[in-house]
């Protein structure tokens, strides 16, 4: 009898868990924590303030690309172009800006505005042609990359000192990137899950027909969401190209992968409608702090880090993707 | 509300489905909209709600002449609509999808979920629904969607309600409710729309009844003045066009090709049994979305069946995909001509070649000559106009297509031939000789089976037909017995054999 109802609770106890589970990011929470026991054995310097600030400021330009790109998933969409988009943003800051304070700051807002403009282009295109996003978002990240290579071979440009210093200050646990993202983050949540936008963001992706039936145009949604990746995009683009202090049409590479694996991985579901930024910051940490354990422990076993980076970044997808599929089947 | 639609045509792509309808609706009524499969319900109230726009004619509201061009012109002017597809967002609580694009906003631009909340659960009270609000949409049964949809329209600021199917996925307690939800707006003065292929409610809960035949305009009717003999008249009773073969059912042997027993699916059908003969075209018919989609589709192994047995000559047989039942001598003809009957893109002769290319080709090349001779011999069979063979499909009318469709399992010798909608999106004339090419083969000793929402063409061609109703065949008719009357009984749930005789 005992048995009965004990098996009973843990079948109650599971059920309720998969409720929570569906719907909120806690899975990912979850995961990211058992994650993390191993890596105590494996490499303790991990948890060293240290690295810990470095695996946040190494977070932070996913973390943000990561944001937009939740927002055009959810839409029902997915953004080819992040990459291309940083990379040129880059470009352009690192050839425009001057020592003076009206141009850091003239060339900062030129290429917030650049960045909405991509997003916009990218919507536009298809609202007006009803294309797979996959192949149009692909298509302008070509063109963007073509700009890019076109001002710039190689890398280059210059930054002012200062605009570096601003961009890549840090204390202890706190840095300007990590409080950059977060910012954005609260913004984007605000306005993800306590405006009018984000209830339509979830019911363009879930059902976009419900939206066209009460009124709302759709397309418009649509927009938005590519506008806001845009915005995000520049906004990495501007923090790389200060770190750095210079632009380089490579720096967007990685990131468009990268930041769909986070958003994936943080539980958002690849059909749109479903999925939560926190999942998204969540998936955002593990997909950078792989990329941090890895170093260290390429760094320990005197190992090439990048080819194993790309391999388990490309397997995590899958995986995640896997998973994704098991848990709309039921 | 008084709404008067004046002589409304609507085309598409030069069909026209909706011709000079004149409907009135009054202020606290409760309209009835019915007419069969495709008569043009659902269009008409899209243009209504303005989701399509409408071609010639007037919407004139509080006699005032209305241009509604989009849904949100439909909402300003207080119409709401019900729609028979499924309408939720799944990934949403029920709050957010009753309030979705009616928002309630506090000062700082947020959501004010608690108002929502208040709003919605003091709605609901009012109109006696019980629903969980805080469930997330893929969580609810397609009723509870039903309702939480009927919920939404009723948070609207309305003077019209437009229903259509509303009581399709409800069970008898919900139509209850629903019936007391519009008993209510009909005390306010709202006027309600409501479509319905059960002709029952209509006599319970309506006040009149139009009716649209084939996107024409039948009648208005006081529903005090009228049965449901004379509804299903009205309904059905067209004049008879001489686009069908002569029935010659003696070409129908004694030998049963297929046997299907107690076929179920656990979901869509259910217990589904009949035998095909050779030289029989077996009917099916029934609303949409009985099953019968379903039922077809797994006699060719795309859908697949849990219970029950099929037999061909005598023999089980395994038709757990469609290879295999391409190998027994079955083929299948879709009704997505578009997506799944023809590579639209590609030439009628590839088109025509590509199921039975390996029967021509050595060591996986395929001879040329032999494969243009089998085409040229297809083609001038099916009697199809064309420039050459190599015209891609996409340029031919919805008949000649449907002919390539026939034409492409041919070379193949099948033995049975499942067809879905064989006439859907087809001309008169075209019409015509696909029936004529139809009988061809059964009187060469092939078994069809026909899945059809076109009650004449069921009627008229089939030597037996079985009428689906939820998932069974309520009824087999012999087809020289069958009306259109009675299988429109039968295709209502309302079969009690006998019952026929009177009409």
């Amino acid at each position: 009898m005992t048995i009965f109802k004990s098996f009973n609770f843990f079948a109650f106890l599971s059920k309720k868990f998969e409720q929570i589970s569906k719907k909120s990011s806690i899975t990912i929470w979850i995961l990211l924590l058992i994650f993390l026991i191993p890596v105590a054995f494996i490499v303790p310097e991990f948890f060293r303030l240290r690295n810990l600030n470095n695996v946040l400021i190494q977070m932070a330009p996913l973390g943000m690309v990561s944001i937009g790109q939740t927002f055009v998933i959810l839409g029902g969409g997915i953004d080819m172009s992040v990459g291309s988009q940083i990379s040129l943003v880059s470009i352009v800051a690192s050839t425009l800006m001057t020592d003076s304070l009206i141009s850091m700051i003239g060339v900062t807002a030129l290429c917030l505005i650049m960045g909405a403009f991509f997003g916009y282009i990218n919507g536009l295109i298809l609202k007006v042609f009803p294309i797979p996003p996959l192949i149009a978002t692909l298509c302008t990240g070509y063109f963007f990359q073509g700009v890019a290579y076109a001002l710039h071979q190689t890398s280059g440009g210059y930054i002012p000192k200062i605009y570096k210093d601003v961009f890549t200050a840090s204390w202890g646990l706190i840095s300007v990137p990590f409080f950059l993202f977060l910012l954005l983050f609260i913004f984007a949540y605000v306005l993800l899950s306590k405006k009018k936008l984000g209830r339509y963001v979830y019911a363009l992706g879930g059902n976009a027909e419900v939206l066209d039936n009460i009124g709302v145009k759709s397309p418009e949604i649509k927009i938005k969401t590519y506008v806001i990746s845009g915005l995000t995009s520049a906004l990495v683009g501007l923090y790389l190209v200060a770190k750095l202090r210079s632009g380089s049409s490579h720096y967007g590479d990685d990131y468009t992968l990268l930041s769909i694996t986070a958003v994936i991985v943080g539980g958002t579901s690849m059909a749109g409608g479903i999925g939560t930024l926190s999942g998204t910051f969540a998936g955002a940490i593990l997909v950078s702090m792989l990329t941090n354990v890895l170093n260290n422990v390429a760094f320990r076993y005197n190992l090439q880090s990048a080819y194993y980076k790309d391999i388990i970044t490309g397997l995590i997808l899958i995986i995640a993707m896997i998973f994704y599929r098991k848990r709309t089947k039921k | 509300m008084r709404l008067e639609l004046k002589d409304i045509i609507k085309k598409f792509y030069g069909v026209t489905v909706l011709n000079q309808i004149n409907i009135e609706f009054n202020p606290g009524e409760v309209h009835a909209l019915v007419g069969e499969n495709g008569a043009g319900k659902s269009t008409l109230i899209k243009i209504i709600g303005g989701i399509y726009s409408l071609d010639n004619g007037k919407i004139i509201i509080n006699g005032k002449e209305t241009k509604i061009s989009s849904a949100s012109d439909a909402s300003k002017q207080k119409i709401s609509i019900v729609f028979q597809e499924y309408n939720l967002v799944k990934g949403m609580t029920v709050i957010d999808n009753v309030m979705l694009g009616k928002e309630i906003i506090k000062n700082n631009g947020n959501i004010d979920y608690i108002a929502e909340k208040k709003f919605v659960s003091k709605i609901a009270g009012q109109n006696n629904i019980n629903i969980d609000l805080d469930k997330y949409a893929e969580d609810l049964s397609s009723a509870e969607a039903k309702i939480v949809e009927i919920l939404r329209a009723c948070t609207n600021e309305m003077e019209l309600l437009i229903l259509d199917e509303p009581t399709a996925a409800l069970d008898d307690e919900d139509v209850e409710s629903l019936f007391n939800i519009i008993s209510k707006l009909k005390k306010r003065g709202i006027s309600v729309i409501y479509i319905t292929h059960r002709l029952e409610e209509i006599f319970r809960i309506c006040d009149k009844a139009s009716v649209l035949k084939d996107g024409n305009f039948v009648g208005t009717w006081n529903i005090k003045e009228i049965d449901r003999d004379f509804l299903i008249k009205a309904m059905v009773g067209r004049e008879m066009e001489k686009i069908f073969p002569t029935r010659n059912s003696e070409l129908i042997s004694d030998k049963v090709i297929l046997s299907v027993n107690e076929l179920g699916d656990g979901k869509n059908f259910n217990k589904i049994s009949f035998e095909l003969h050779e030289g029989e075209i077996f009917g099916i018919g029934g609303m949409a979305g009985q099953g019968q989609r379903e039922f077809l589709r797994s006699l060719f192994g795309i859908h697949k069946f849990k219970e029950g047995s099929i037999q061909m000559n005598g023999k089980d047989i395994d038709l757990s995909s469609p290879i295999k039942a391409i190998k027994n001598g079955i083929v299948f003809l879709s009704d997505d001509r578009r997506n799944e009957g023809l590579a639209q893109e590609q030439s009628v002769g590839f088109n025509i070649a590509f199921p039975t290319l390996r029967n021509r080709s050595n060591f996986g090349i395929v001879n040329k000559k032999e494969n243009e001779k089998v085409i040229n011999n297809i083609i001038s069979q099916l009697n199809v106009k064309l420039n050459s063979i190599s015209q891609p499909i996409k340029g031919l009318s919805g008949g000649n297509q449907q002919r390539i469709v026939i034409g492409k399992w041919l070379p193949m010798h099948p033995k049975i031939i499942l067809f879905h909608e064989p006439t859907l999106g087809v001309d008169v004339g075209a019409k015509m000789e696909i029936y004529e090419l139809l009988k061809l083969l059964v009187a060469k000793g092939l078994g069809i089976v026909i899945v059809t929402s076109d009650m004449l063409e069921l009627v008229n061609l089939s030597d037996r037909i079985g009428v689906f109703y939820e998932g069974k065949i309520i009824d087999i008719f012999e087809g020289k017995k069958a009306t259109e009357e009675k299988i429109m009984i039968a295709a209502t749930g309302k079969s009690q054999r006998g019952e026929y005789d009177n009409i």
